[in-house]
């Protein structure tokens, strides 16, 4: 997900740059005000800790495996202005030292992990915990999400630099990291566990520790996503799918028609019409990321 | 790769490059890779003055090609395959001005840092205003990286002496206890750390005994650059 020197517009990494910079110092403005010195040395210690957690691998199915981001689970860990500090470490060791993103491109790569992917994804994790009270799924949702937005902002960003479509680059990063995204949620869930069992005094987020699963607030949950689908649904339909807009141009949807039978084809049920079947296909799906999901946090859930 | 003697290997061999202020390079590769991401868009031609600049501060600071280049290899795959996805959408010429200039910027971070002492680096850093928490930080990462991507080495023999292998998705509960157990190790460092950094008198700065020093030499450095940069930056906006 790290961006390289040379491929993104300056109408895109100026203002990116500017945005980082200032959240990057407004941040560390925060922290340093309530922060002793033995701060310092903790942090430095645990943004090495998240460097080498980057490099765990974990098989996300078909034997191919993602990485780590690691944004949700060190927001948790020092809160979400100590997540971006570290993040922004990070990125600026990595291009550096290790040619992994530019420097123009530092901006964007602060922006997308450490803006979007610690900040934005601690403020989800606070969202879901105070409407569910559930640590293992807001802990999830929020990993997930934090996987999934910042490659979102990722491909948005070489879009707007004229790199590749948005409607080819959003379904091709958000389908690939919406899988990813499901094993960093299952891996912050364990490392926190984990955590929150051994050392509880570690954590900034003192609502993490003795981690519980409430069964009521995951239905009630379940009944406001299923609500949101089927209201945004038909929306969905107006905006053509990328991947089909491509092989429609190029002439593959002909060819590829005959063989073409999923269940729930291009978000509609056979046999259904227009909104309705739209809307009942989202909520067919609602249903099923939700089964997945449950099932994952059961059992992980699960004592030995 | 995580090698810590890999990145400082050629910053003491005695060349006019080396010898430079570490806040005179530093201000140099960012102007360069700043003007050529702004002066360059789709021509592969108005790379040409900034690929001389590059192979003029590779010469002044004697690193050989075939080392310079050997350090590209990882970045390389990326590069390749956006410029690829670019060339489809916008052209060949495109794809390649757009690889050239991801190439060009990485030799001038890679010329940077191995020519710098990590320590001058991370002084260049303060004095050119970067907040002091990132720099410290900074400096902690580097010091730590390699000793705590080594416990996870240890982490994951231990496990695979008791018959983890393969990949399969449930050993995400298990990959995630390690995760935790390796911040439990880095936090217990971090305390250890600190306990002894207060015994040896630190306050909450770092420092150093080197004394950096701008002489005229890294002025008239700089200013070369930047003129040199922003007019060839200018020229081959106009005239190409």
């Amino acid at each position: 997900m790290h961006i390289p020197d040379g491929f993104l517009e300056p109408k895109v990494w100026v203002p990116l740059t500017a945005l980082s910079a200032g959240a990057v110092v407004s941040a560390s403005k925060k922290i340093g005000k309530k922060m002793d010195e033995k701060m310092v040395p903790l942090m430095g210690v645990l943004a090495a800790f998240i460097f080498a957690a980057q490099m765990v691998n974990f098989p996300i199915g078909g034997g191919t495996s993602g990485h780590l981001m690691g944004g949700v689970l060190i927001a948790t860990i020092v809160g979400p202005y100590g997540g971006l500090v570290i993040m922004a470490t990070i990125l600026i060791l990595q291009a550096l030292l290790f040619q992994d993103g530019g420097i123009t491109a530092l901006g964007a790569n602060i922006f997308n992990m450490g803006v979007v992917g610690a900040v934005l994804g601690y403020a989800v994790f606070k969202g879901i915990n105070k409407i569910t009270g559930n640590i293992r799924f807001s802990l999830f949702t929020a990993s997930w999400f934090s996987v999934v937005a910042a490659s979102g902002a990722a491909a948005a960003e070489l879009s707007l630099s004229g790199i590749i479509p948005l409607k080819v680059s959003i379904p091709a990063m958000l389908g690939v990291h919406s899988i990813i995204g499901i094993g960093e949620g299952a891996i912050t869930i364990a490392a926190i566990e984990l955590v929150s069992g051994v050392n509880r005094e570690a954590l900034y987020t003192h609502e993490v520790a003795g981690v519980n699963f409430k069964k009521r607030s995951t239905w009630i949950w379940l009944a406001l996503s299923i609500g949101v689908a089927m209201l945004l649904a038909p929306f969905a339909s107006k905006f053509p799918d990328g991947l089909n807009k491509v092989a429609e141009s190029l002439g593959f949807i002909e060819r590829g028609r005959p063989g073409l039978n999923t269940p729930l084809a291009g978000y509609r049920i056979p046999g259904m019409e227009g909104g309705v079947s739209t809307a009942v296909a989202g909520i067919a799906g609602v249903l099923v990321t939700f089964g997945l999901a449950y099932m994952i946090v059961k059992v992980l859930h699960k004592k030995r | 790769m995580l090698d810590p003697t890999y990145i400082d290997s050629y910053s003491n061999i005695n060349a006019p490059y080396q010898r430079l202020d570490a806040r005179a390079k530093i201000i140099v590769t960012l102007a360069f890779v700043i003007i050529m991401a702004i002066s360059v868009d789709d021509s592969p031609l108005r790379v040409i003055p900034f690929s001389l600049f590059i192979m003029f501060i590779a010469a002044i600071s004697r690193i050989s090609p075939i080392i310079l280049l050997r350090r590209t290899l990882p970045a390389l795959p990326f590069f390749l395959f956006a410029s690829i996805v670019l060339g489809f959408s916008k052209g060949s010429e495109a794809a390649i001005a757009a690889f050239l200039k991801a190439l060009l910027s990485v030799l001038s971070v890679i010329i940077l840092v191995s020519t710098t002492r990590f320590s001058s680096l991370l002084k260049g850093l303060e004095g050119l205003k970067v907040p002091t928490l990132i720099v410290s930080m900074i400096s902690f990462v580097y010091r730590y990286l390699f000793i705590i991507a080594d416990e996870y080495g240890h982490i994951k023999i231990a496990r695979e002496s008791r018959n983890f292998g393969g990949s399969k998705l449930w050993q995400w509960k298990a990959i995630g206890h390690s995760v935790g157990t390796l911040f439990l190790h880095s936090y217990e460092r971090g305390d250890r750390v600190y306990s002894a950094m207060v015994a040896r008198g630190y306050e909450g700065n770092i420092r150093t005994l080197g004394i950096q020093s701008i002489v005229r030499a890294d002025i008239i450095f700089v200013a070369i650059s930047i003129i040199y940069l922003l007019s060839a930056g200018l020229i081959s906006w106009k005239l190409l």
